[in-house]
């Protein structure tokens, strides 16, 4: 530890930990998150507001805070002008099978790297760990040659198949997890005539339901927002996700703001009201998998 | 969630260690193996063309998109061919078209702009003088300036029923507001340069509060070399001619207007707007830009979305080395016929049916662009249906209408010019310097191109 | 590794067995959608693409020799990306270790703080672009509208090639919530006798943040700088969205140029090439973050 330098000689009543400071410092702290927090909501609340202006209300200073009249309009116009329920089902459908296949298969190699022992193990999860690094630009080109040559390219494949293979992110993640499980468990089991599959499915899974839930999560939100892999591959706007379709939209119908932030408002809500369905499991899992790494 | 087992655990340096040295490692392993077998071939399959579905994507959207659909419903029609209409969108349009083809798979037949000079001789687009001569799409009755633009290479890449011709749009209550004649049009550069002073405003905090001109905007460099007497592209020689003095000579006026109008504050103001004319907001509707250059196209768009605007139309003012007035004429939808089309006879039977002159006129009524068709631009129903379309069937013919060079780095010319014409107004590049180097570049781009296709 | 295998027990050689197989999935996925492309790439990359459906042309190292000595575009990319590293990275680790520092006061309604500090990360970063565009507006977007109340004339945030990337910074401390979180959650890990000790010792607030909270926090923050670095060199939708690379290239950043030449020029090979100087690029610059701090860095149980 770095403290063992001699701290300056002061009289030590002058100080306290920063959880025993006198209430005007917390007022302070308060103040100042209270502030910043207003800062961080703004953005929200000026994509809601937007969303139910005007046009003249739009283009106007001083800036109009609360629309008047409020005009829904904005909603159903926007959404009709493009594929939207078409774009939605084709983003349902990417990111369901994606979180189903990435459910399995992650969890499969994350069992085998960390309940499994076998020569050759840790040098693969070594080189699994280091694929992380690997920039995406590099597979890039290659891979969208490789999925022209399947014929897959403007098909929903290139952006669920991957998955099948699992995630060096979320395999990492699950090692982790495994591994914090008691070993005993999987001893027990084996002498009881449980096979590896029997560890994995009986023992190993019911007890990584939280783990599972954030993989799940994170997947979900990661096909739900993922920009470049649509933008690469799908080209006619009945393939779009609605990442890919609304850009479009948006930059077909320039500075219609009150529709732009419609649009927007429509991507954002679904992964708003899951945050809010799932808060604990989000903050667990984001803090899980920054510490444990 | 639960503690993690210590003795497990991989510290983060650890990891960050091994992931070097794996990456390390992994790029070494691509250094040594053997490089795999050729790059993949295009492969073309070649069906019963007259069961398949044609595949149509287009630049048109909302009102244009209507009237591609009813001509679409009227081939089927006529043919009873089975054409599918699809808006990709003009925003999208053609990196979604490259990637298609690119990705191996194609639409049958889409609207393009320039891209076809640029495209054609790189393999993209399927050559069509052969089904042309079979079908006897032979050029009779168009401008000959639209006929050759539909060739580059010599291959004929697509076909065509408008023109986007450009031309000066002035507000006309500004105008007059501000003592001058609809009469008496501007006819130079400097007369330009007094109307553009006449037309600015400012407000009391002495911010910007109308721009009166920009020479650039929405017009292509190209357009004002024309009008100042410059070449461009030397056909006969192969050569990038963009160092002449009549580019840069218009680089230098672009620069007066940057230094006047201080050029931080006119992109700030016209930033506020969104910067894309072809957008249902463009400040020249509400009186925040005096005047500019735009497409035939803008006056279809005036009813719907300014319709209270006064407007005017003048014929493009010319440079002290030019003579008269001139304007790009490009070809507003490009049919083209892709590599890898799944049904290439039903695209080439589309894009030929797109080009009558019945598709040519109601388009053009419907987008305010011109027929190529000489017959078509001169029928007394398209003359009247939009102001001023006079004009600019005037300024198809004769030797006012340009297109654009006709040459395989096209893109890259327009681009490299754009981004100069950025660079120059800027002050971060001088325009004698910038012209050299993009000469060099675009013409060195062309030499590499021609050298590794001769083979 | 293999060569020993037949020289594994057979228990052994079962356990390897079966550990392949539930591994299988990841082994398939590597060869198939990392090795091999990774490998292809680089083939690529040392050739040139000159018509369409005809095999490539090899020209050896002509597209690096090109990107390094010819293309100014590449080296203007390279330097944007480096900006937003260099300077957009720090920044927004020192301004979301202050935040953690204030949430850990044991302050009330830390859960409400941390709800609403973290929610902008989960939304979409197409929304997020094109929300962020508004915002900017010049004329009426939201700073520009505020400011105007304040009787300032607001700039064009990313109009002006000089505020562009700062611009871009900005934004990116709307995002800075995970990482908060995740800061937050090593705060709480610090034992709290360590204050104890520390305070014992006379050390002041300033003091024990610097002896205690930042060498005990210090890993994770390395973690976060070292994967911030490495995201900053792929950063590419904002750009794409919101200025496509302009005004003046100012946001013409790596990963975009990377994507224009592979995706709408034509010149995949010369794509492959910069996508292998990127990978060389980015093991460098995390190895220099990585001797840089490995001073600094703290480990716990580690001796120094």
């Amino acid at each position: 530890m770095d403290s063992q330098q001699p701290a300056p000689a002061h009289p030590a009543a002058q100080h306290r930990s920063w959880a025993q400071r006198p209430a005007f410092a917390r007022m302070a702290a308060h103040l100042f998150l209270i502030l910043v927090g207003v800062l961080f909501f703004l953005p929200f609340y000026w994509l809601i507001s937007t969303s139910l202006k005007e046009l003249n209300q739009i283009f106007t200073l001083p800036p109009v805070w609360i629309p008047d009249p409020i005009r829904w309009q904005n909603y159903p116009e926007s959404l009709t002008y493009f594929p939207f329920l078409l774009q939605l089902s084709n983003t349902l459908a990417i990111t369901l099978s994606s979180v189903a296949l990435t459910l399995l298969s992650s969890t499969l190699v994350a069992f085998s790297f960390s309940r499994l022992r076998w020569p050759g193990r840790n040098l693969l999860f070594f080189l699994m760990l280091s694929t992380m690094m690997l920039p995406y630009q590099v597979t890039m080109v290659p891979l969208f040659i490789l999925f022209r040559q399947l014929g897959w390219v403007n098909t929903l494949l290139p952006l669920i198949v991957p998955h099948a293979f699992g995630s060096p992110f979320f395999i990492f993640m699950l090692r982790q997890f495994f591994l914090g499980l008691p070993r005993d468990l999987d001893d027990a089991a084996i002498i009881d005539g449980c096979s590896e599959w029997g560890v994995y499915r009986h023992i190993i899974l019911p007890l990584a339901k939280p783990a599972l839930a954030t993989v799940a999560l994170f997947q979900f939100l990661g096909s739900w927002n993922d920009f470049i892999g649509p933008l690469i591959y799908l080209s006619d706007p009945s393939k779009y996700t609605l990442s890919l379709g609304i850009q479009v939209f948006v930059s077909t119908v320039g500075v219609q703001w009150g529709w732009m932030m419609a649009v927007t408002t429509v991507l954002t809500l679904p992964v708003i009201l899951l945050f809010f369905l799932t808060q604990r499991t989000f903050i667990q899992g984001i803090a899980f998998s920054g510490l444990k790494a | 969630m639960q503690e993690s087992n210590k003795s497990y655990r991989v510290s983060r340096r650890t990891f960050l260690q091994a992931a070097a040295a794996g990456v390390g490692s992994l790029a070494l392993a691509a250094c040594v193996m053997p490089a795999p077998a050729g790059a993949p071939g295009g492969d073309s399959t070649a069906p019963d063309p007259e069961k398949l579905p044609i595949i149509y994507w287009s630049m048109f959207g909302l009102e244009e998109a209507k009237q591609a659909q009813n001509q679409v419903d009227r081939f089927n029609e006529e043919t009873g061919k089975d054409a599918i209409f699809m808006s990709i969108g003009w925003g999208n349009i053609v990196e979604k078209v490259q990637v298609a083809i690119e990705g191996g798979n194609p639409p049958d037949m889409v609207t393009l702009w320039s891209q076809p000079y640029t495209w054609g001789p790189r393999g993209l687009l399927q050559p069509l003088e052969g089904y042309a001569e079979r079908d006897g799409f032979d050029g009779t009755g168009w401008s000959p300036a639209a006929w050759d633009a539909l060739w580059s290479d010599g291959h004929l890449w697509g076909t065509g029923h408008t023109l986007n011709v450009f031309a000066l749009h002035i507000n006309q209550s500004a105008y007059e507001e501000a003592g001058y004649s609809v009469d008496a049009p501007p006819k130079t550069f400097a007369d330009l340069d007094l109307l553009a002073e006449a037309l600015t405003q400012y407000d009391d905090a002495g911010n910007l509060s109308r721009l009166g001109f920009l020479p650039w905007r929405n017009a292509p460099v190209f357009h004002w070399a024309w009008a100042n007497g410059a070449t461009l592209y030397d056909v006969d020689n192969d050569k990038i001619t963009a160092d002449e003095d009549a580019v840069l000579e218009v680089l230098q006026w672009f620069l007066s207007y940057a230094e006047k109008y201080n050029i931080d504050e006119v992109d700030r103001f016209v930033s506020g707007f969104g910067d894309r004319s072809m957008l249902t907001e463009d400040p020249w509707y509400v009186n925040k830009v005096g005047m500019q250059i735009d497409g035939s196209w803008k006056r279809s768009w005036i009813p719907r979305y300014a319709p209270d605007l006064k407007y005017t139309v003048f014929k493009s003012p010319y440079g002290p080395r030019g003579s008269e007035p001139i304007s790009l004429n490009e070809i507003g939808a490009m049919f083209c016929v892709p590599t890898g089309a799944k049904n290439t006879e039903g695209g080439w039977a589309l894009a030929h049916f797109m080009a009558g002159k019945q598709q040519q006129i109601e388009f053009g009524q419907q987008v305010g662009d011109i027929p190529p068709l000489a017959d078509a631009a001169r029928d007394p129903e398209f003359l009247s249906y939009l102001p001023h379309n006079e004009l600019f069937v005037e300024l198809t013919e004769g030797t006012a209408g340009r297109a654009w060079p006709r040459m395989p780095v096209l893109s890259t010319y327009q681009d490299e010019m754009n981004r100069l014409v950025d660079q120059v107004v800027h002050g971060k590049v001088v325009p004698e310097q910038g012209l050299a180097e993009l000469t060099a570049k675009v013409q060195k781009e062309l030499d590499d191109f021609r050298q590794q296709t001769a083979a | 590794m293999f060569a020993k295998l037949s020289q594994l027990s057979r228990q052994e050689r079962r356990r390897f067995r079966v550990g392949l197989l539930f591994a299988l999935p990841w082994i398939v996925g590597f060869l198939g959608f990392t090795l091999y492309p990774v490998i292809v790439s680089l083939y690529y990359s040392l050739n040139v693409y000159t018509t369409f459906g005809q095999p490539m042309r090899w020209v050896g190292l002509a597209n690096y020799s090109e990107l390094l000595t010819a293309d100014k575009l590449f080296w203007l990319s390279l330097y944007n990306t480096l900006y937003m590293v260099v300077l957009g990275i720090p920044f927004h680790l020192l301004l979301t270790f202050l935040l953690a520092l204030l949430l850990n006061m044991n302050l009330r309604g830390i859960s409400v703080y941390r709800t609403i500090f973290y929610l902008p990360t989960i939304v979409p970063v197409v929304a997020t672009s094109i929300l962020w565009m508004w915002v900017f507006n010049p004329e009426y977007g939201l700073i520009n509208a505020i400011l105007d109340e304040l009787g300032i004339h607001g700039p064009g945030w990313l109009t002006d090639p000089d505020l562009a990337k700062p611009s871009l910074i900005l934004m990116g401390t709307w995002t800075i919530g995970s990482t908060l979180v995740i800061f937050l959650a090593g705060l709480q890990e610090v034992p709290r006798q360590l204050y104890d000790a520390a305070m014992i010792d006379g050390a002041g607030s300033w003091q024990q943040v610097r002896h205690v909270t930042l060498p005990m926090l210090s890993p994770v923050i390395f973690f976060n700088l070292v994967m911030g670095v490495i995201g900053g060199f792929q950063v590419f939708t904002q750009a794409f969205i919101m200025t496509k690379g302009g005004p003046l290239d100012a946001t013409l950043f790596y990963a975009l140029y990377l994507y224009q030449n592979a995706f709408e020029y034509f010149k995949m090979p010369y794509a492959s090439a910069m996508a292998w100087i990127l990978f060389v690029v980015v093991i460098v610059a995390t190895l220099v973050v990585f001797r840089s701090s490995a001073r600094l860095v703290y480990y716990e149980g580690e001796e120094r």
